[in-house]
């Protein structure tokens, strides 16, 4: 019985090879993508050292990666350095590949193929969608260090209104503080909106923005939300490092 | 575009939409060779080694999976070349000759030989 019969035994005949070039097999087996194509996966009989098979992917796994992502700083890098490393997998320029025993062929196919996966989904470290938590990490703060100052989430001062939500509402003494989280060109100029009919409707409040990035919004929309707010931060390691003072102040 | 530098026949052409007002991006279509077996239409679980196209589809976002996901064989096209030039048409590329200087003279070439190909 060959190697590749007894992988078969061991995968429950639910795979099979398709010869790709001579000496190159294409292991078909049900491991997909989310995208629903299956992982490229190759076994190189001879070029394995010491009788060892290689499992590979010939780069597809990164030119699959680079439709969305690029490895392209250090910092990415050494997580994609560290996926290979963990998993005992090898990299020849943008090759992922791994050798083995014939004997040892089943688990490391599906440790590569977690690898593989893993590697995939490096996308999800883009980073627009990792600031999509900025929203959390504000959240995270306040209550974790702010709760004294009493936080209510998701209030509407205006009770008719419920287009115009503060992010989070501080009941202190003299006045209240109404903060908004700001991402974004069109959440600052919702903050804006609010805080002015706040002030049209003479509602007694202190407004607090806190901002992703301050200077990655439009120039107007800077002006416009610097002449409404009270109070600015102009990201969230400035409100980390100053938010706790400025409501002791307040609230003094 | 890619094309596997081991396996020319590995490649991929594909739209990528980047939505203003939200995070990330989303793969409006996608040429792929026959790189490998795809899963595609439900009651055909299994595709074989053909080229294929992803178009992202509404019912996918709805229940929130990959746009993309899920490949259909088509016989549009069995190169990279001819890939590039189906692909243009599809997404409707009317200044293709400024970037592709000879996209036109390709098009015309993949027509001769298809009529080369019905004649043999």
């Amino acid at each position: 019985m060959s190697y590749l019969d007894v992988l078969k035994e061991q995968f429950n005949n639910q795979i099979a090879f398709q010869e790709k070039r001579p000496g190159v097999l294409q292991l078909i087996a049900p491991l997909y993508h989310e995208d629903g194509d299956m992982i490229d996966i190759f076994l190189e009989t001879g070029n394995g050292q010491g009788g060892k098979t290689r499992i590979c992917d010939y780069g597809m796994t990164l030119m699959r990666l680079s439709y969305s992502f690029d490895i392209d700083t250090e910092n990415k890098e050494r997580i994609f350095h560290r996926i290979l490393a963990e998993n005992q997998i090898g990299e020849d320029k943008g090759n992922l590949y791994v050798d083995v025993k014939p004997e040892g062929l089943y688990p490391a196919i599906l440790q590569f193929a977690q690898a593989v996966a893993k590697v995939t989904n490096m996308r999800l470290y883009k980073r627009e969608i990792i600031q999509s938590l900025f929203y959390e990490l504000l959240a995270e703060f306040i209550e974790e260090s702010l709760r004294n100052f009493n936080p209510r989430p998701s209030t509407f001062p205006i009770e008719s209104r419920d287009d115009l939500e503060v992010d989070y509402q501080f009941d202190i003494k003299p006045r209240p503080v109404f903060l908004f989280g700001v991402r974004d060109n069109a959440k600052a100029r919702l903050a804006t909106i609010s805080c002015l009919e706040f002030q049209r409707s003479k509602i007694p409040f202190k407004s607090f923005v806190v901002h992703e990035d301050f200077e990655n919004l439009g120039r107007k929309d800077r002006s416009r939300i610097t002449s409404a707010a009270d109070k600015q931060f102009v990201s969230l390691d400035d409100f980390r490092e100053n938010g706790i003072q400025t409501f002791e102040r307040e609230a003094a | 575009m890619r094309i596997n530098a081991r396996f020319q026949e590995n490649f991929s052409i594909g739209l990528e939409y980047l939505p203003k007002d939200e995070r990330g991006s989303l793969c409006l279509l996608r040429c792929n060779g026959p790189h490998g077996i795809f899963l595609g239409n439900p009651a055909v679980p299994q595709q074989h080694f053909l080229p294929h196209l992803h178009k992202a589809k509404p019912e996918n976002i709805t229940l929130g999976l990959r746009p993309e996901k899920g490949g259909e064989a088509t016989r549009e096209y069995v190169s990279y070349p001819q890939a590039l030039v189906y692909f243009l048409k599809t997404i409707r590329v009317t200044n293709a000759e400024e970037f592709f200087p000879n996209i036109g003279q390709l098009s015309l070439n993949l027509e001769k030989e298809d009529q080369n190909h019905e004649l043999s």
